[in-house]
């Protein structure tokens, strides 16, 4: 039974007062901090769910893309250029038109400077600082005007692109229109160049 | 005296005096702080446990979400998004060279429909400019100042070229070997002509329809005065 003593009922306000002081207040701001780091939690949780979620449906919508037009996205834009590969079919389209090929060199890969990136249309952020890398091929031949044309067309049509970024017509000794073009193509990423020196390391092992 | 005796009992005049009413209305003061007391310490007891347990509650919660926070981390692979990032930039540059596509016969066939038949090109230099523009030099040779004009007007009328200014224009004079004392002149100027383009976008399977040649309209003749030769014993 507690007292009822006057000092007794005032220990107990003094020890209420107390209580609430020092544990139940400071109790409250605790648990007023932890709900504050339980909603930053749970906004982290959904934002963090909300990239898993949509990586998984950009994987989703990668997989669902056939194996074919894959296929025909690495043609198109390939990993590096293969030169040969290039050049027999830059071949291939001056047989197709009729043309005579007088020349076609491998110029390597386009030394673009950053004000001829910038001007480019690129979208994405990431991809201004990345590519596409170009590959210049310069290219001779020789021919009637249709001829030239349909040249130009067949590059044009091509299953990659063949872009004609430079050209020059003018007559020839024998009457024919003489082309010189640059030609265009691209890939993901630069086209290594191969380092001499390695050559040259080679050829020393080999002696 | 009996009487008088039972008189004062049943006397209306109340036994207790003064004093023992005023102890009574003391005492109930000091009952109302007690209540007062009681109340605030139980209701501290009480608060003081909800508040415990609800302080357990809450931190269980955060540890709660501190794990399923975790668990969504570890869910995260960076393969998968390096996957996505590659394919995506091929895909942005595939489709900006799509977009950057053009067809250089849509521009042949407006020089040809914007070319007169008195005049003959000798020279065409065409190069693109930032992806979306190309800028073209043609070497035009004619007879005569009015096909010169002539020509320039076609070359305005046509809305393939957003810029079309002939310049460089001079008169060369060559005699010929036969008749040594006549001399024939044509007019000689540089038409340059802006193109956007838009204005030539590339249209997958278009079936472009060329009109015949404008070149190699005009029939070469020859010269003793060389002054542009190449150009005057085959046309362009």
């Amino acid at each position: 039974m507690i007292p009822n003593g006057l000092f007794t009922q005032i220990g107990l306000v003094l020890l209420s007062i107390g209580i609430i002081m020092f544990y139940i207040s400071p109790a409250f701001d605790e648990i007023s901090t932890a709900q504050d780091q339980i909603a930053v939690y749970q906004r982290e949780l959904g934002q963090v769910s909300a990239v898993n979620a949509n990586l998984q449906a950009k994987l989703q919508q990668i997989d669902q893309i056939s194996a074919t037009d894959r296929d025909r996205l690495l043609v198109y834009m390939p990993d590096s250029v293969d030169v040969l590969s290039v050049m027999r079919d830059i071949e291939a389209a001056v047989d197709q038109s009729g043309t005579r090929l007088v020349d076609i060199n491998n110029n390597g890969p386009l030394e673009e400077t950053t004000e001829s990136r910038e001007a480019r249309r690129v979208d994405s952020p990431t991809a201004a600082a990345q590519g596409p890398h170009a590959h210049v091929f310069a290219l001779t031949t020789e021919g009637t005007y249709s001829q030239t044309k349909e040249l130009i067309e067949a590059l044009e049509n091509n299953h990659y692109p063949l872009e004609v970024q430079r050209l020059l017509l003018s007559v020839s000794e024998g009457g024919f229109i003489e082309a010189t073009m640059d030609v265009y193509t691209y890939s993901q990423y630069p086209t290594e160049v191969p380092d001499v020196r390695l050559y040259q390391d080679i050829n020393v092992t080999y002696d | 005296m009996g009487g008088s005796s039972n008189n004062r009992d049943t006397s209306f005049i109340p036994k207790r005096g003064p004093a023992n009413r005023s102890r009574r209305s003391g005492s109930k003061q000091v009952y109302v702080f007690t209540l007062v007391a009681y109340v605030l310490f139980f209701a501290t007891l009480v608060a003081t446990v909800g508040v415990f347990l609800y302080d357990r509650y809450i931190d269980q919660q955060l540890t709660n979400e501190v794990a399923a926070l975790n668990e969504e981390i570890n869910l995260f692979r960076e393969a998968d998004l390096e996957q996505v990032r590659l394919f995506n930039d091929r895909i942005t540059f595939a489709s900006e060279r799509v977009s950057a596509a053009s067809s250089l016969g849509i521009l042949f066939s407006a020089i040809e429909a914007a070319t007169a038949e008195t005049v003959q090109l000798t020279t065409l230099d065409l190069e693109r400019v930032d992806d979306n523009y190309y800028a073209v030099a043609l070497n035009v040779e004619t007879e005569t100042l009015d096909s010169s004009i002539f020509q320039r007007e076609l070359l305005e009328q046509v809305s393939t070229f957003d810029i079309a200014v002939i310049d460089e224009i001079s008169i060369v004079s060559e005699s010929i070997e036969s008749e040594a004392v006549n001399q024939e002149s044509f007019v000689s100027y540089v038409a340059t002509l802006g193109v956007p383009q838009a204005a030539v976008d590339f249209v997958p399977a278009a079936n472009i329809t060329t009109p015949a040649p404008a070149f190699n309209e005009i029939e070469a003749t020859s010269t003793e005065e060389v002054v542009t030769s190449e150009t005057n014993e085959t046309d362009l």
